[in-house]
């Protein structure tokens, strides 16, 4: 085509898709995120007031000439204008090339230079609307900040504006309150998010470190949360079948073993979940024991289930346009449909650059499901995206229906891009904290590759009392709605926490495998304040410790004399004494009912545990399973922890502990371990 | 030009009048977008974002420019950005870009007369049969090359041919609109 015609080609098409007619659909969702520009603008307001009179009060305190004071405010704002680039008019932008000609064509008399100089005065009051958060802050409090800042101090940093640096605190202390000895900051530089937050390319993963061997003398006790998440290992599959490189903090080892399901007895007793221990030698250190730590949930017939009001909310912005986003969310609801009956309720938020309520509450009769299903065909996607709006919404919608004694629960659907609005990781857990405790829980969909924002939506889930899947294919979306879903919409147990307790006289070091940043301090054990994991309805939840065997007092490492105290450092703590126990550990567990709150005291229980010295060979086919998967998360992880471990032994844990496998998710898993080697 | 009266000077910038210019120039920058993207969906989020970064920089906007070619300004820099961060880039050097402006500027002349899209319309009413069947076959039917040269009987390389013809005589004709109108 004639470069001259390639105008008129658009133009052709653009005509043959709407005639002369507005695009009305467009021109609502721009109203919308003007709305949303509006209300941040007013937000921002009073801080770029005050920074504005610092500057002022700055200057003119250095300075002392009020005058000189207004000249130095002016560089500074031409800084504004040499960084901001990337988004303002030809006449600024673009000094050079077809900008410059357009600026000389149409430049009234003031001309080119001129206008730059008057425009880039006004550049960083107008950036200052831009809302940023702010990851810099300690402690993990969000503070907000101009970008006009933030891409001030990134151009003195780099002097580039399509490089500012995005140093994100992935796992913030404030973020990850019981995360104690797991927490620290990790700094991300261009990974393709703008300060903004605007949907990139980039998947985004919070940095976690290994749990170490530690020594049950030092350390005789080892507390985390249950996590029933299993995002991680849908998201390690997709990036391995689709031959990419998987990074080493997508894989949360635990999440990966609780993808499948083993088969722990039901509960018997007050109850409501089994604890299955099984001890047998370590598969890639055959000196070191494994411990696999199991929890059943209650089975509830499906017909039994209480009533459901779900609200979900979806993203429809236009980063999920694509066949594995919106489109594989919406058949993958219409599965969970069928599930549905007319006692339960559906209703359908929708966010972009707008929020808005896409289906009023429908119980699911036979004219409910049609007016659902009409409402998903005529789902598509556009805009950016306002996660927070979008889930203060949601929120609202589902307390306003609470259905008591039922099942509330938001379901978030998105690629995990939060664009506009509540931005912050950190605001937005701790508002979904917030609302967790209104008995609205939460379920978190993660969809698609490329924009994912990993880190943020199974934080959001730790806190939210929820869950995060990862949907990769229908076929997924079918395991996650009816195998996984149907289980964790009826919460049997909330704030389940495990505490292990080892005897120093036959533990000599001990590690938790995964479950990096579900630590919680040996405290928060007994603290019915502290949230944590929650278990659905016939769901599992497994966790491996690997074992040195030993006495920890005669295995503790030598140190140094130490100088400056008198006691010097014992293998054994003076005055401690070791009862006499042939118990290797004992598994203490915490939980609450799902309707108890915060201020309820929670129940405990505990089992002790006798190492019945198999090998793992002679284990149960769910011990040599869910070890090969632990195993592959290692390797996967590069861990320094993973022995002689190699993929050959993942294959051969996973062939062998594949058992009936109806569902074929174990072979699958099997498959994608050949495809390594 | 016509349409900077619309928005207010030196005043806080006026949202009713920015939603009427929105809906004057949309489509257009849409079809500017699309030239610049072949991609329809990429082309909506990009003049969607375009729009919001021109509503907040309002008050750098020129009074003496057109909002038509500031918003495309504003769209080629969204583009750019957009490409910086997509794999897959679409090469649109200088000179088509000066085409495209020179196309786009001349049609923002028939907003006050119904529009470009009114004007595309009456052009097209013009056109020869021949010519006028085979844009209907691949624009409007949304057919393949190979597809609308199979239903209009003809090879492939003759449906090139009409349709670059078409798209020469309405670029013509509304150049003629545009400059015998305004």
């Amino acid at each position: 085509m004639k470069k001259e015609n390639q105008m008129i080609d658009a133009l052709l098409k653009e005509h043959a898709r709407n005639k002369c007619a507005d695009d009305s659909d467009f021109l609502k969702s721009l109203e919308g995120r003007l709305d949303a520009e509006e209300n941040i603008i007013s937000v921002i307001k009073p801080s770029v007031k005050r920074r504005g009179y610092g500057i002022a009060a700055g200057v003119a305190a250095t300075l002392v000439v009020g005058a000189i004071g207004v000249a130095h405010f002016t560089r500074d704002a031409g800084f504004g204008e040499q960084i901001a680039m990337n988004e303002i008019p030809p006449t600024i932008s673009e000094g050079l090339g077809e900008g410059a000609s357009l600026a000389r064509e149409h430049t009234a008399p003031t001309g080119v230079k001129e206008e730059i100089r008057k425009q880039a005065d006004q550049k960083p009051k107008l950036l200052s609307n831009d809302v940023v958060p702010d990851k810099f802050a300690s402690g993990g409090g969000m503070q907000t900040r101009s970008s006009a800042e933030i891409r001030i101090e990134g151009a003195s940093a780099t002097l580039d504006s399509q490089h500012l640096p995005s140093m994100r605190s992935k796992i913030g202390k404030g973020a990850m309150p019981r995360g104690g000895e797991n927490t620290h900051y990790h700094f991300y530089r261009n990974l393709g998010r703008s300060p903004k937050g605007q949907s990139v390319i980039g998947d985004r993963y919070g940095a976690l470190t290994d749990n170490a061997f530690k020594s049950p003398w030092k350390d005789p006790l080892s507390t985390f949360s249950v996590d029933v998440d299993t995002a991680s290992y849908a998201n390690v599959r997709r990036m391995i079948q689709s031959g990419n490189v998987v990074p080493k903090d997508a894989v949360r080892i635990e999440e990966m073993i609780n993808y499948f399901a083993y088969d722990y007895p039901q509960p018997e007793g007050k109850h409501p979940f089994s604890v299955n221990v099984e001890t047998a030698s370590c598969p890639w250190n055959e000196k070191h024991r494994l411990v696999k730590v199991g929890l059943k949930g209650k089975d509830i017939i499906r017909e039994k289930r209480p009533a459901t009001n779900l609200v979900f909310l979806l993203d429809v912005s236009g980063s999920m346009n694509r066949q594995d986003k919106l489109p594989l969310l919406v058949d993958s609801m219409k599965i969970l449909l069928k599930e549905l009956n007319a006692d339960d309720s559906v209703s359908i938020v929708v966010y972009a650059g707008a929020q808005g309520v896409a289906l009023p509450p429908t119980y699911v009769n036979d004219a409910g499901r049609k007016a659902i299903l009409k409402s998903l065909e005529s789902m598509h996607s556009g805009g950016s995206t306002n996660g927070g709006a979008g889930i203060t919404l949601a929120y609202k919608m589902a307390k306003k229906h609470f259905v008591k004694g039922g099942v509330n629960r938001v379901i978030l659907g998105t690629d995990g891009d939060f664009n506009v609005g509540v931005t912050g990781d950190e605001s937005l857990v701790n508002m979904v904290e917030r609302e967790a405790k209104s008995g609205v829980f939460l379920s978190v969909l993660g969809f698609g590759q490329g924009n994912l924002n990993d880190s943020m939506l199974e934080k959001i889930t730790n806190k939210g009392n929820g869950n995060y899947f990862y949907i990769d294919s229908l076929r997924e979306g079918r395991k996650v709605f009816l195998d996984d879903m149907m289980g964790n919409m009826v919460t049997i147990a909330k704030d389940v926490k495990i505490q292990i307790e080892f005897n120093p006289s036959k533990v000599s070091s001990y590690r938790l495998i995964g479950y990096a940043n579900r630590m919680l301090k040996k405290e928060d054990f007994k603290n019915k304040l502290i949230d944590a994991g929650e278990i659905g309805a016939g769901h599992t939840v497994t966790a491996l410790y690997e074992i040195v065997p030993g006495n920890a007092a005669e295995a503790a490492p030598e140190v140094d004399e130490l100088k400056y105290q008198e006691n010097k450092p014992q293998p054994k703590p003076v005055g401690r004494k070791v009862v006499d126990s042939p118990e290797m550990m004992t598994v203490k567990l915490a939980y609450k009912q799902p309707e108890a709150t915060k201020e309820t005291e929670s129940t405990y229980f505990s089992k002790a545990v006798v190492d019945g010295k198999k090998t793992w060979q002679q284990a149960s086919e769910d011990f040599k399973f869910s070890s090969g998967v632990a195993l592959f998360g290692m390797l996967q992880r590069q861990s320094e922890y993973a022995g002689q471990g190699n993929y050959a032994l993942v294959r051969k844990l996973a062939e062998h502990g594949r058992g009936e496998d109806e569902k074929g998710h174990r072979t699958e898993f099997s498959d994608i371990v050949r495809k390594l080697k | 030009m016509q349409a900077v009266d619309k928005l207010p000077t030196n005043q806080p910038a006026d949202r009713r009048a920015f939603s009427v210019l929105a809906k004057e120039h949309h489509r257009s920058l849409l079809a500017y977008a699309q030239a610049l993207t072949k991609e329809s969906h990429t082309s909506r989020d990009i003049v969607q974002d375009a729009f919001v970064v021109a509503w907040r920089n309002l008050e750098t906007f020129d009074v003496t420019r057109d909002f038509g070619s500031w918003m495309r300004g504003i769209v080629r820099n969204k583009w750019r950005e957009f490409q910086r961060k997509s794999t897959r880039q679409v090469v649109v050097d200088d000179d088509v870009l000066e085409c495209l402006e020179a196309d786009a500027q001349q049609w923002d002349g028939l907003i006050e007369h119904g529009g470009v899209f009114n004007r595309l319309e009456k052009c097209l009413k013009k056109l020869p049969e021949n010519l006028a069947e085979a844009v209907r076959a691949f624009y409007y039917d949304e057919l393949s090359g190979q597809e609308a040269a199979d239903v209009l009987c003809v090879s492939g390389a003759t449906l090139r041919k009409r349709l670059e013809r078409a798209r020469g005589g309405l670029r013509d004709c509304l150049q003629a609109g545009s400059n015998s109108e305004i």
